[in-house]
């Protein structure tokens, strides 16, 4: 059952179009991640949804019924602000318990459940502090806590995790993954932090200027980007520039990148031979080896330049005049490759992706 | 190790707060040099006789002074109307003020700018011109006054100058400004994304103003009606002006005694009341909002 839709809605600040002709649907229950760079308009989205705009054009419905003109106040929508907006005048008891007082809830029973959210986000017993007494990961929780406590049909998160170190950043990931499954609301989340969107939501969907490039479930956001956007936003690619030499049967085709090298692919092309394309190849997928083995792609590289990251290695290399980089896992086993060392580079042809230029 | 950090963060903390004091050191010395001696100065005249046939001041330490205000009914009623004006003045000032820093912050849109500037240009011109504009515009052969001839066909129409409400009038035009500037400061330090959380969470935009927006933006109505008040009290120029006699404020009362009275040690005393009812007034109404269910925005 589908919870909640866009059609084709349009906001304009002045001469800034900051969302134009967005379409969404997002089905009960579901976790959408909304991801894309600053200023591509996810806030914007999140606050008309939240009923804090007016759109210029569209509609936004919720349960089939078109929500536009309903003021904030009367939509049932709970929402965690980027920066929390925490009341810095109420105890935290107050904070989480807003909504409840302005629903009208009997005294006994808003402490009850104020207690139960404070909880459920694992504070027990702040009830009396202020917010400023808290640390950021705190007011986080007391944030998502006030916000769910009043049992809305739909949460919206604001780059809910973007003000906390990394450490605590992963920590509070884990919790809202474990506490959305628990739930099982309609959410609607914010980040430019890919891996936050691919690690929480069940669909993502990437915006960029002001319009959403791909809506899809995460692996297939990684696995299969439908625009060089979303290809260059989530995750890194080895692109190379060549011309569709040959169109086989099952989705085979070959691309010429430079003289003697040419890449297979089994992700199928829909132009004819001789067109200009873009081959795009995961780092991660491609393998360093001593040898020469029998792979769908292999070429003879020198290793340019090592960066050692700790959980990851990355090798500089060139291929048909292509700088291009391999990510390889570190074993412990250090492959014995330094610098200046001659490898071949291989991949399988399932991770040649072919976009058109 | 935990107690050298910690000194290292007192010692910090003390470099830091020992900045302001030298900052405000000049000021301070000036207080000291010049100010404080001419109070001291003042404050012992305040216990001396004054002989009101010689016209002379006796060096006997008195408390005549002070219990000759507190128990004469006329210095009475001048303290009681000098409060009550001073109350009213806040009073409209506060409310008025308040909605006009209200629609400046969040309806003034691109022309913010420019309507707190229309707010300060008052601020050019004395005290005693704008109190003389007053007369002009509201004086018995003023424009108002005209019209109102003209429109109740009376040759007596009724007053709106020469007595309290004129004051009043006056004195809130003067002093609006102050309370404008320190409200819009309140407002402008209130995260915009809090009355939207308000309204999010099921408030109206009335509860939203009452229960978040109002609650802290108080320091600023606080500081506001401190300024005002206190203005109010010390006032001279507008009672005097636009008071056609009739409205005796406490300063005017000290500049009589002094300069026409002579009678110094007697200004002395009032000058010393004012100034006491002012600070008493400025720390209980203080300690009372910072006690009070809000006191956590003052701090
Ligand atoms: N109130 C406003 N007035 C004018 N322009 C605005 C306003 N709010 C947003 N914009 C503009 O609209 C565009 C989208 O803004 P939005 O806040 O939705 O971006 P965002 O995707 O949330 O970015 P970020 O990741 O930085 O939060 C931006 O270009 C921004 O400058
Ligand atoms: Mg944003």
């Amino acid at each position: 059952m589908i919870h909640v839709e866009l059609q084709s809605v349009r906001k304009t600040f002045g001469s800034v179009v900051a969302v134009n002709g967005v379409n969404l649907s997002i089905e009960k229950g579901e976790t959408l991640a909304l991801l894309g760079p600053s200023g591509c308009g996810k806030t914007t989205t999140l606050n008309m949804i939240a009923g804090f705009l007016d759109l210029d054009d569209g509609n936004i419905l919720i349960n089939g019924k078109v929500i536009n003109n309903v003021p904030p106040n009367k939509r049932n929508v709970g929402m965690v602000f980027q920066n929390y907006a925490l009341f810095p005048h109420l105890r935290v008891y107050d904070n989480v318990g807003f909504g409840l007082q302005m629903r009208k809830v009997p005294k006994a029973e808003i402490t009850e459940k104020v207690k139960r959210a404070l909880d459920m986000v694992r504070l027990p017993g702040v009830e009396e502090r202020y917010p400023k007494q808290l640390s950021g990961g705190q007011q986080q929780r007391v944030a998502l806590a006030r916000a769910l406590v009043f049992n809305p049909d739909i949460l919206l998160l604001d780059e809910p995790l973007s003000n906390l170190d990394a450490k605590l950043r992963e920590e509070m990931r884990l919790e809202l993954m474990d506490l959305r499954r628990r739930l099982g609301i309609t959410s609607i989340f914010v980040t430019h932090d890919q891996e936050e969107a691919l690690v929480l939501s069940d669909r993502v969907a990437v915006m960029n200027a002001g319009v959403i490039e791909q809506l899809a479930i995460p692996t297939e956001i990684y696995e299969k980007p439908k625009t060089g956007f979303v290809a260059s936003f989530i995750g890194e690619f080895n692109k190379m520039a060549g011309e569709v030499a040959e169109i086989g049967s099952g989705g085979a085709v070959k691309v010429k990148i430079a003289e003697g090298v040419v890449i297979k692919s089994n992700q199928g092309y829909g132009g004819k031979v001789g067109d200009k394309v873009q081959v795009m190849i995961r780092p991660e997928r491609m393998r360093l080896s001593l040898q020469a083995t029998a792979s769908d792609n292999s070429f003879p590289v020198k290793v340019e330049k090592i960066a050692y990251l700790g959980m990851v290695i990355r090798y500089y290399i060139t291929i048909g005049g292509v700088r291009c980089v391999v990510f390889v896992a570190n074993r412990g086993d250090r492959l014995n490759i330094a610098t200046g060392a001659d490898v071949h580079v291989e991949w399988d042809n399932e991770h040649s992706l072919i976009a058109g230029l | 190790m935990a107690s050298a950090k910690a000194s290292v963060a007192t010692r910090r903390r003390a470099r830091v707060n020992l900045l302001p004091f030298f900052l405000l050191l000049p000021v301070m010395v000036v207080f000291l040099a010049v100010f404080a001696p001419a109070v001291i100065h003042i404050f012992l005249q305040s216990l001396w006789k004054f002989d009101s046939f010689r016209l002379a001041i006796v060096r006997d330490l008195t408390a005549a002074n002070y219990v000759k205000f507190f128990t004469d009914a006329y210095y009475l009623n001048v303290l009681w109307l000098t409060i009550r004006i001073s109350l009213i003045v806040t009073g409209i000032s506060l409310v008025i003020g308040y909605c006009l820093a209200y629609f400046i912050f969040y309806r003034g849109g691109r022309f913010r700018t420019y309507y707190v500037l229309i707010l300060l240009s008052p601020l050019l011109v004395t005290v005693v011109v704008r109190a003389f504009g007053w007369l002009l515009f509201l004086g018995d052969n003023g424009l108002l006054a005209q019209f109102l001839k003209f429109v109740l066909r009376t040759d007596s129409p009724p007053r709106v100058i020469f007595n309290e409400q004129g004051v009043i009038l006056g004195l809130f035009h003067v002093y609006l400004p102050f309370m404008v500037l320190a409200i819009l400061g309140s407002l402008q330090r209130i995260d915009i994304s809090l009355p939207m959380a308000a309204r999010n969470l099921g408030a109206s935009a009335y509860q939203a103003f009452t229960r978040v927006t109002l609650p802290l933006s108080l320091p600023g109505v606080f500081t506001g009606s401190v300024l005002v008040f206190v203005l109010t009290m010390g006032s001279f120029a507008v009672p005097f002006l636009l008071g056609g006699g009739k409205v005796p404020m406490i300063a005017m009362q000290v500049y009589e005694k002094e300069l026409v009275f002579i009678n110094w040690p007697f200004a002395g005393a009032m000058g010393f009341i004012l100034l006491a009812i002012v600070g008493t007034v400025i720390i209980f109404s203080g300690r009372a909002l910072e006690r009070g269910k809000y006191g956590v925005v003052f701090q």
